[in-house]
């Protein structure tokens, strides 16, 4: 009896599952193709420009300077969240409100089908579009530095001592563009926790608008909520980042638990294992002082959040009245 | 078990105001059940608790010795409904919907919605959105009637129907009630009721004030007339005489210049009685149910 509603749902993901997968997959490339073009160094002191506005960035800018960083930056770019948050808003204000909304929960609900049921196969086939929405920004990424190639200076070889194979370099010859193939600089894999880090974003927002869909009857009152709440945690995320004052603020955004670039720099630069819990550090940097969350908890905080949203969400709208169509 | 529907002392209550205040009512299983009423009687409110939409306040219903407020899906897998302006999905074509609901109800019977559908003279090629309010009206009912559930409720099914499909729909709910379903009929028209109902109520403010049966209800004819001045005496004396025949007279209304009485039953049993009442101006009419829904729903 569920293979139907699945189908049902599965179609009406489908317009918006396909538009955002293709902007998803094809835009990380086009990133990429675009960073390759440059050597990187020559935007130093750009970044320099923008020393104080270093507290903002989870890393250091200077991170920016190597194509692990600027790479990593594609989780923070407008288009990726714009894409992702729309998906996750778009469906999770739909199971309830959307459906009260255009009438048809009536002759829906109408049927032997379980209030949970009904939120399950909804939510089965949203999540399973959100991994494909964020598998198709990694695949973005790992076309991008398997296909492109970048200009990487290299000092010239000046002689090589014959019996030794020692080569020295003449210091009066200037360095050599040397096309170099990206994935010899940067690998793919790196970028998988931040992928899964925006999966978690993604399962979080939706979870949210589910909770704000499940006692709602307007999806656009629905929709509305969820981007005012998404707007008042980045204000607040910001705000805590602007002076150690206000850091305490930082746990009640959670954008606190966004942080793709530092996964990135944490795996790349410093070794931090890729699945790693936590790390004991001398210098706290997170919430609990001593311990530094690992790429996974920052996912898993997300997540958790995203389930207590979608659970309180399922119990209300298992307990309300429904209105009757308008 | 003989009431397919069983609710009893339902209320539903929204701060002040209460949609159901102490409805109670059985529905005899085979019959066709007219549900009456007047805009905000409660009609859909009781509908919509007998299907778990809604948690009644206090009282409790049941379908088929099922609970309707705590096995809503056993309850619905019983039961065949058809919301008043019902919504059906707008991406969908019509043999779309028609697959859909068919997979998704035990009962539902794709081969049987596609011969209603055509008996309504429905195209099924059509997106939903791109149908006329009668044509999705069309569509649900298609639905809902190709259904074999012991129980179809059906919440103003001819609404924006053109009056041949109305007798289409009405022929339908009789054939559904021939192989043994039982139909809970809501709606405003009483002609509708009058012509397809074996039972009715009348709800008010949220409760059943007149529950009848219609086809004793069309055998009884109202006698209306001028009272002469001897009136009062002869109809003491001749109920005394005639105390069988008083079994079946209601005197409704009695003043100087005007005398109202139902006659249950045959009436040719009393036209001797009836030629020697001492009234003027008499006039004997079929009472129809509109004069039993007016009798009962006064205006607030």
């Amino acid at each position: 009896m569920l293979r139907p509603l699945l189908t049902k749902y599965f179609f009406e993901t489908l317009p918006l599952l396909l538009a955002c997968g293709c902007v998803l997959a094809f835009f990380p490339w086009v990133r990429i193709w675009t960073v390759s073009q440059f050597e990187l160094s020559g935007f130093a002191p750009l970044i320099e420009q923008f020393k104080a506005f270093e507290k903002f960035s989870p890393v250091p800018l200077t991170q920016f300077l190597t194509y692990e960083g600027i790479i990593g930056l594609t989780f923070a770019e407008p288009i990726v969240l714009l894409c992702v948050l729309t998906y996750c808003i778009a469906r999770g204000s739909d199971v309830v409100s959307g459906e009260l909304g255009r009438g048809t929960m009536e002759m829906l609900l109408a049927q032997p089908l379980s209030r949970t049921k009904l939120m399950a196969s909804h939510a089965l086939v949203s999540i399973t579009g959100l991994a494909v929405l964020c598998s198709a920004v990694w695949v973005g990424i790992y076309a991008g530095i398997n296909t492109n190639t970048t200009l990487v200076k290299h000092s010239q070889a000046g002689l090589t001592l014959p019996g030794f194979n020692w080569t020295l370099t003449n210091p009066l010859l200037s360095p050599v563009d040397v096309v170099t193939p990206l994935n010899t600089l940067v690998s793919s894999s790196l970028y998988i926790p931040s992928t899964i880090n925006l999966f978690a974003l993604g399962y979080f927002v939706f979870g949210l608008s589910v909770l704000m869909s499940s006692w709602d009857q307007y999806r656009w009152r629905t929709i509305g909520l969820v981007i005012g709440i998404y707007v008042a945690n980045l204000l607040l995320f910001i705000l805590s980042k602007s002076t150690p004052r206000t850091r305490f603020l930082m746990p009640f955004s959670f954008f606190g638990a966004y942080q793709p670039d530092w996964m990135v720099q944490a795996i790349g630069q410093e070794g931090m294992p890729m699945f790693a819990l936590y790390r004991v550090s001398s210098e706290p940097k997170n919430w609990i002082s001593g311990i530094e969350l690992g790429p996974i908890a920052y996912s898993a905080i997300l997540i958790l959040l995203g389930s207590i949203a979608y659970a309180v969400g399922l119990y209300l709208f298992c307990r309300r009245d429904l209105p009757a169509p308008t | 078990m003989n009431n397919v529907v069983e609710a009893n002392e339902l209320f539903k209550t929204y701060g002040l105001f209460h949609a159901l205040n102490g409805c109670s009512l059985q529905v005899r299983r085979g019959s066709i059940f007219g549900l009456l009423g007047p805009n905000g009687a409660g009609k859909t409110t009781l509908i919509r608790s007998l299907l778990g939409f809604i948690k009644p306040s206090s009282g409790k219903a049941e379908i088929l010795g099922l609970n309707c407020e705590t096995q809503s899906v056993q309850v619905r897998s019983q039961v065949a409904y058809l919301p008043a302006e019902a919504k059906l999905f707008a991406m969908m074509r019509g043999f779309g919907v028609l697959d859909f609901y068919s997979a998704m109800n035990p009962s539902g019977n794709r081969v049987r919605a596609a011969h209603v559908a055509q008996r309504l003279d429905l195209d099924l090629s059509r997106r939903v959105a791109f149908m006329s309010t009668g044509m999705r009206q069309k569509l649900a009912i298609a639905c809902v009637l190709s259904s074999r559930a012991p129980l179809l409720i059906l919440d103003e099914p001819t609404a924006n129907l053109d009056p041949n499909v109305r007798m289409e729909v009405l022929a339908l709910v009789r054939q559904s009630q021939s192989e043994g379903a039982t139909v809970l009929f809501s709606s405003h028209v009483l002609s509708e009721i009058e012509d397809v109902c074996d039972t009715a109520t009348i709800m008010q403010r949220g409760k059943v004030i007149k529950t009848f049966n219609v086809s004793e209800m069309r055998a009884t004819h109202r006698v209306v007339g001028v009272p002469k001045s001897e009136w009062n005496q002869w109809w003491l004396s001749s109920l005394n005489r005639t105390t069988n025949a008083s079994n079946d007279l209601t005197l409704l209304e009695n003043t100087e210049s005007r005398i109202v009485i139902d006659i249950i039953g045959p009436v040719q049993t009393h036209l001797d009685w009836l030629s020697k009442m001492p009234v003027n101006h008499m006039r004997i009419e079929p009472v129809g149910l509109r004069s039993v829904y007016e009798s009962c729903c006064v205006p607030s």
